[in-house]
């Protein structure tokens, strides 16, 4: 009984780490359109930038934030010099061979820069636990938890509340209608794709102290975004954090009851059970065309 | 562009079309004989004929991407299943090689079957995603079934593998085999594009919705092209065999499929033997000009955005377009 | 262009083509020329670190050789590089390249065993391998006659350590955990064999996939079995180094211990601490090499400024056998011969002396116990092998 509660919460903190990356994955493919396979290297990019600020004597609390506006600056710019220029046309698999060549060229970039070998990113929260009621949660587990839940709820009531929030809900649902009512839908765009990236960066550098920094980190983070995305709904930020939360959970249980070298299967598994019965996704709409 | 071969080619330019690809394809044998005959050294036959199996991958990649126009990440998997069904044929299974590849094409398109069942109703990142996942989980499953697949070793230590009287050990052989096989492969294709099929993909590739309208199953033109470009894969799998002498799970590995996509973008996706020019561009460059990995990561991911943003038809496209421009001479025929 | 002259044009391109790579790759060979050697090594791509490595150890060993007057009456040694990538077609592509291009007279190299596995398919009844640093068993079970192995297999390795544990570290119930690997496959059945022999429990297994960064759950559930030891088997520095930190995390276990031959420095340091008292096993230490390798690692040090790791060692040791196995043999060529020569033979090597079996394989001479303390690994005890 008490390995099923630890494995339960063990679940839901891994998931609240899976929702960060994978929130920001749908949030671009929702608004901008499309499947952002560039999203693991900045997910890299976000440790890196950590681990360089670590490095010159900054503290790990104070590295977050200012890593996350390296990550925003670096989206910024891909966004401007190659994201709309190459992707907003009618170019149909276009963006998904230049993300997924954006994320090659960045690893091996990180490569050259820093090279192969795994970084450490020091945190004061490194190696203490938190115990209650007989459960134990490492503290950096608890801290990326507070931030993922803190960002996630900022976001959506962003979204719900702000005038910005609900031109980008605009454009999501109907970018065309949006842009006849005068909302500046490039402009949107770049915001979302600028967003997107700054998640996948912050997630970056909560992990980073657990699972030390090396240049191709961004590949399974990029493989359980997508597996929650597609789980969760393509576009639909509540059917994210669902599924990010699903997916964490599934694999705790699986691993403790089941097995452990068949868990990075059971995702996908799901994945494919879920489009027989519900081709959009958990919390998704039924795909419109978007090209 | 590409349709206009199908509407406006007039009877004599028909005639002489013919003329000129027969003389392709004599050219093509000679070249092979003469490549096959020349050359006694090893290391260029056998690269040679690796060269053309992997080729027959990338074509098998452009099936999808050149011909319905969605971006097959997850190809590798036939790649993997062609390489497994023989290695498991021959060296589990005491079968012939060519018994043994056989099964392995026959399985692929079932597999293919099944998969593009569940994928290809989605739409194009879906698909790509979904494929590239399916990949994941054959490795696990290769890595883990330890009495079928070998584990994380894999599978070596075959008998001479052969065809009837070839012995694909022997390097001309080898090479002349998977260039044959190549070169019919590619007149599949070219007779394949130019059928009611051909058509029916482009139409797909072009506009989904018009050729809905205009009474094209979609689904089921996307489909029979998936179908359709298992058995590629799969063959070059299992080509690739005699070749490396192990299969390990990493053939599917996403870096094979990537690999390949770099070949179909190098040479033009609208190409027929575009892939094969860019098999051999993607083999013979890094021989020439040794560079460290990562920089020609580097460089060969910088080349590909720049031809999605200015060429998204390959290099092949900005060659034509160079051509028009100061040639002045069309060409009817680009196709190919 | 007429369909003749199509034909014509073609034919006379391809003639210039082919005739511009023949004479690309058109052999050199003359008499009295250095022997050539050959090394397949990843010189790019994750492994890259290890050929690096390995690259220094070679050139090391062919120096001090050629200052001695090279071998076969004065002929100098000549090492050739090829990268193999890291991947089996990587490897066949370099040796086959070696073999006809740089007409070498033996290869070595090797640190991937797929990789290893694949070269020597190539190889075979054709020229001289030598296995400097791959691992696996299933390279030399094959039973090729030219084909000899430096670096101790797994199962010698686990077979060494496994004694230690089951000798002096006595545990009552151990959990294993590792990456699903051809390494540490043979890791765990050697584990089994030893444990159930000496009567010691195996409470809990874990295999993991190469992507997995969390390890949580499965520390969970060996934590609930209460094992006195846990085994933990990965070479990956990255991940060990993240896995070490979260055995921490949840307090640790009694006795921890990891498969020999993989901690580095590379996976202690960014580990920060969380490896300390993690005991391992290794055929060398630099810190405590014995009266044989004394005089390498300070002739070493000396000149690179830096300790030799295992990697420079091995190379070291191949490429020495080769040179004097030919030297003895007197001749390059005849592998029937040399092959002979090496498996008679003794050969000096910084560890002691080193002999070969039927299999063509090295024990390593002695086997270090060792422990991590602060950073870096202490010597526990030294076991002889002979």
């Amino acid at each position: 009984m008490e390995l099923l509660a630890q494995t339960l919460v063990n679940g839901l903190v891994l998931g609240a780490g899976y929702a960060v990356i994978a929130v920001g994955l749908t949030l671009i493919f929702g608004i901008v359109g499309i499947a952002n396979f560039a999203h693991g290297a900045f997910f890299a990019m976000g440790g890196y930038a950590c681990y360089l600020l670590t490095s010159q004597g900054l503290s790990y609390l104070a590295a977050v934030p200012l890593s996350v506006l390296i990550v925003v600056i670096i989206g910024a710019l891909t966004e401007w010099i190659v994201i709309r220029r190459s992707l907003y046309g009618d170019s149909h698999h276009g963006s998904l061979i230049v993300t997924f060549a954006l994320g090659q060229a960045a690893v091996a970039g990180l490569i050259l820069i820093f090279g192969p070998d795994p970084l450490p990113v020091p945190s004061p929260l490194g190696q203490s636990t938190m115990r209650f009621f007989g459960m134990f949660v490492t503290s950096q587990r608890a801290f990326i938890f507070v931030c993922s839940m803190l960002v996630l709820g900022a976001l959506g009531l962003w979204l719900r509340l702000s005038i910005k929030g609900q031109q980008v809900v605009a454009v999501a649902q109907n970018a065309r209608g949006a842009l006849y009512s005068g909302i500046d839908v490039p402009w949107i765009r770049a915001l979302a794709f600028v967003l997107g990236v700054a998640a996948a960066g912050l997630a970056g550098a909560l992990l980073a102290p657990i699972t030390t920094i090396y240049p191709t980190m961004g590949y399974s983070a990029l493989i359980v975004g997508f597996t929650v995305v597609i789980l969760g709904g393509m576009g639909s930020i509540p059917g994210a954090m669902l599924g990010a939360l699903l997916i964490g959970v599934a694999n705790a249980l699986f691993e403790t009851y089941v097995s452990v070298s068949w868990t990075p299967a059971l995702g996908w598994a799901l994945v494919i059970a879920t489009l027989l019965f519900r081709p959009q996704g958990l919390l998704g709409q039924l795909q419109q065309h978007r090209h | 562009m590409i349709d206009s071969k199908q509407v406006g080619v007039s009877d004599r330019k028909m005639s002489g079309r013919t003329a000129r690809e027969a003389s392709s394809v004599a050219c093509a044998l000679i070249v092979i004989a003469v490549f096959a005959y020349t050359f006694s050294d090893p290391f260029v036959v056998t690269l040679a004929g690796y060269t053309c199996a992997f080729a027959l991958f990338a074509l098998s990649i452009n099936i999808i991407l050149g011909g319905v126009g969605e971006v097959p990440l997850g190809q590798c998997l036939f790649f993997g299943v062609g390489a497994y069904g023989a290695a498991i044929g021959m060296g589990k299974l005491g079968l012939p090689f060519q018994v043994s590849v056989f099964i392995a094409l026959i399985l692929s398109v079932v597999l293919a079957a099944i998969i593009g069942v569940i994928t290809l109703r989605l739409t194009g990142a879906y698909f790509s995603i979904v494929s590239w996942g399916l990949t994941g989980v054959a490795m696990v499953a290769a890595t883990n079934l330890e009495e079928v697949t070998g584990g994380p070793l894999g599978l070596f230590g075959f008998p001479p593998i052969e065809i009837g009287p070839l012995q694909l050990s022997d390097p001309q052989t080898y090479f002349a085999v998977t260039a044959t096989i190549l070169l019919l492969a590619i007149l599949f294709l070219v007779a394949l594009r130019r059928s009611p099929f051909g058509a029916a993909m482009d139409s797909v590739r072009q506009n989904r919705h018009l050729a809905r309208s205009v009474g094209v199953d979609v689904a089921r033109v996307r489909l029979k092209a998936f179908m359709l470009s298992a058995p590629f894969a799969a063959l070059a799998g299992a080509l690739a065999v005699p070749y490396t002498q192990i299969v390990t799970p990493e053939v599917f590995s996403v870096a094979n499929t990537v690999d390949g996509l770099l070949m179909v973008l190098l040479g033009g996706a609208q190409l027929v033997v575009g892939p094969v020019i860019g098999a051999a561009m993607f083999t013979l460059i890094p021989q020439a000009m040794n560079l460290d990995p990562n920089i020609r990561i580097l460089v060969f991911s910088s080349i590909i955005i720049l031809i999605m943003m200015f060429a998204p038809g390959g290099l092949h496209q900005l060659g034509v377009a160079l051509r028009d421009r100061f040639g002045g001479k069309t060409d009817d025929d680009r196709s190919r | 262009m007429k369909l003749a002259d199509r034909i014509k044009v073609l034919l006379s391109a391809g003639t210039v083509v082919a005739t511009t790579l023949q004479l690309a790759y058109a052999p050199s060979a003359m008499a009295a020329d250095p022997v050539k050697i050959g090394l397949a090594l990843p010189l790019s791509g994750a492994a890259a670190t290890y050929g690096q490595e390995l690259q220094r150890g070679a050139e090391y060993a062919a120096e001090l050789i050629n200052q001695r007057g090279g071998i076969l009456s004065g002929r100098k040694l000549e090492l050739v590089f090829e990268d193999e990538k890291g991947t089996p077609q990587g490897g066949v592509a370099a040796v086959q390249k070696l073999m006809s291009v740089g007409r070498v007279k033996a290869i070595t190299g090797g640190t991937n065993s797929s990789v290893v596995l694949a070269e020597s398919s190539v190889t075979k009844k054709r020229i001289l391998q030598v296995n400097a640093g791959a691992q696996a068993d299933a390279i030399t079970d094959q039973g090729s006659p030219w084909l000899f192995q430096i670096n101790n297999t797994v199962s010698l390795n686990s077979e060494a350590f496994n004694a230690y544990i089951v000798k002096t570290l006595k545990p009552k119930t151990v959990a294993y955990m590792g990456e699903n690997s051809e390494f540490n496959k043979t890791v765990l059945e050697k584990l089994k064999e030893s444990l159930k022999s000496a009567g010691i429990e195996l409470v809990s297994t874990s295999t993991y996939d190469a992507e997995t960064n969390d390890f949580t759950s499965i520390l969970t559930k060996i934590k609930a079995s209460n094992p006195d030891m846990i085994y933990v088997a990965d070479a990956y520095p990255a991940r060990a180094a993240q896995l070490w930190k979260q055995v921490r995390q949840i307090g640790g276990f009694k006795i921890e211990v990891m498969s020999p031959g993989v901690v580095t420095p590379g996976m202690i340091k960014p580990s920060e601490g969380a490896m300390n008292g993690v005991i391992t096993g290794e055929i060398f230490m630099a810190s405590d090499p014995g009266p044989d390798g004394k005089e390498f690692v300070e002739n070493y040090q000396k000149k690179f400024n830096s300790v030799p790791g295992k990697g420079e060692l091995v190379i070291f040791e191949a490429i020495n056998l080769i040179a004097s196995a030919m030297d003895k043999a007197g001749t390059d060529s005849d592998y029937d011969r040399i092959s002979k020569v090496i498996r008679e033979g003794a050969w000096q090597s910084p560890r002691g002396l080193l002999k070969f079996d039927e299999k063509g394989r090295a024990r390593a001479p002695y086997f270090y116990i060792q422990r991590v303390e602060n950073g870096a690994v202490v010597q526990l005890e030294r076991v002889s092998s002979n």
